[in-house]
């Protein structure tokens, strides 16, 4: 009988555990899927694009770009910290990876500045060419 | 006996129903990120904001509207409409000046970028090809060095259809 009681408690063991570890795989699959290198590069690529279409001349903008420089310290090392934001001929490139990178063009006709790597972000300035 | 059974028939609906669960979350979350995100709207916004802060300030027109203004319209206004340098502009921009006493004929106007896109944008209304295009209408009222009121009409359309729609 006690045998018995302890199989039951067993099974009802094994499948809370097993439903528990559906529900993990799944739910660090959401979490990682919006994370993604490509499309966090996307979405800077066009943010600083429309930033840029948006200012005046001799704006100095901060943006904050934690997520991305948390990728490239741990996957590209801190040193290609500098390489994250191009801005040049109308283009912004995002860059997080040895191998990828987006880029999206802006039609404010500006010189802009090469951005300057924060701790968090990036700064970089505007000028009327 | 019949128990046992109708608990295993219970625990086999049961994985059918999480690898479905599974498949659907899968399936939802592959069509919202293989999309690019859509920019173009605020694009033009933008673009149209631009032309008209460099049109009128403070409620007056600010440039002298002739046939050099027409021409240098992108470089007076620090717009530059081919970064991309692709054959065609993907921006097209059309200014029309009305005296408000007779709305019906611009006494000015110009456009600059790809006309084709206009005729896009405003087959959208009429249900098709919605997303080649994106565009913005924005109306405003200026006075001109005269002192006469004048109806401003900018239009902008966007298109980098490659750039934002999966196509």
């Amino acid at each position: 009988m006690k045998s018995k009681k302890a199989q039951i408690l067993m099974e009802n063991v094994i499948f809370i555990v097993l439903n528990l570890i559906y529900l993990t795989i799944l739910i660090l699959f959401i979490a990682r899927a919006g994370s993604g290198v490509l499309n966090i590069e996307e979405s800077y690529a066009k943010q600083i694009a429309l930033i840029i279409d948006s200012v005046e001349p001799e704006a100095e903008i901060y943006l904050n770009m934690e997520d991305a420089i948390k990728i490239v310290r741990e996957d590209w090392g801190e040193e290609h910290l500098s390489e994250i934001v191009r801005i040049k001929e109308g283009f912004v490139t995002v860059k997080l990876s040895k191998d990828s990178g987006y880029s999206y063009s802006y039609f404010n006709d500006l010189k802009v500045d090469s951005p300057i790597p924060q701790d968090n972000g990036i700064l970089f300035k505007v000028h009327k060419k | 006996m019949k128990n046992k059974k109708a608990e295993q028939m219970i625990s086999v609906y049961w994985f059918v129903i999480l690898i479905l669960v599974a498949v659907g979350i899968y399936a939802m979350i592959a069509a919202y990120f293989n999309y690019p995100t859509d920019v173009r709207q605020w694009e033009a916004e933008v673009l149209g904001n631009r032309v008209a802060d460099c049109i009128s300030e403070n409620g007056k027109i600010v440039q002298e509207l002739n046939e050099e203004f027409k021409s240098n319209f992108l470089i007076i206004c620090g717009l530059n409409l081919e970064a991309q340098k692709l054959e065609q502009p993907q921006f097209y921009i059309e200014v029309n000046f009305f005296n408000v006493e007779n709305l019906e004929e611009s006494i000015f106007n110009f456009s600059k970028g790809n006309y084709a896109w206009k005729e896009q944008y405003f087959l959208q209304e009429e249900g098709k090809f919605q997303r080649v295009v994106k565009g913005s209408e924005k109306r405003f009222y200026s006075v001109d060095n005269q002192g006469k009121q004048i109806l401003v009409e900018v239009l902008t359309v966007v298109r980098k259809t490659e750039k934002n729609v999966k196509i």
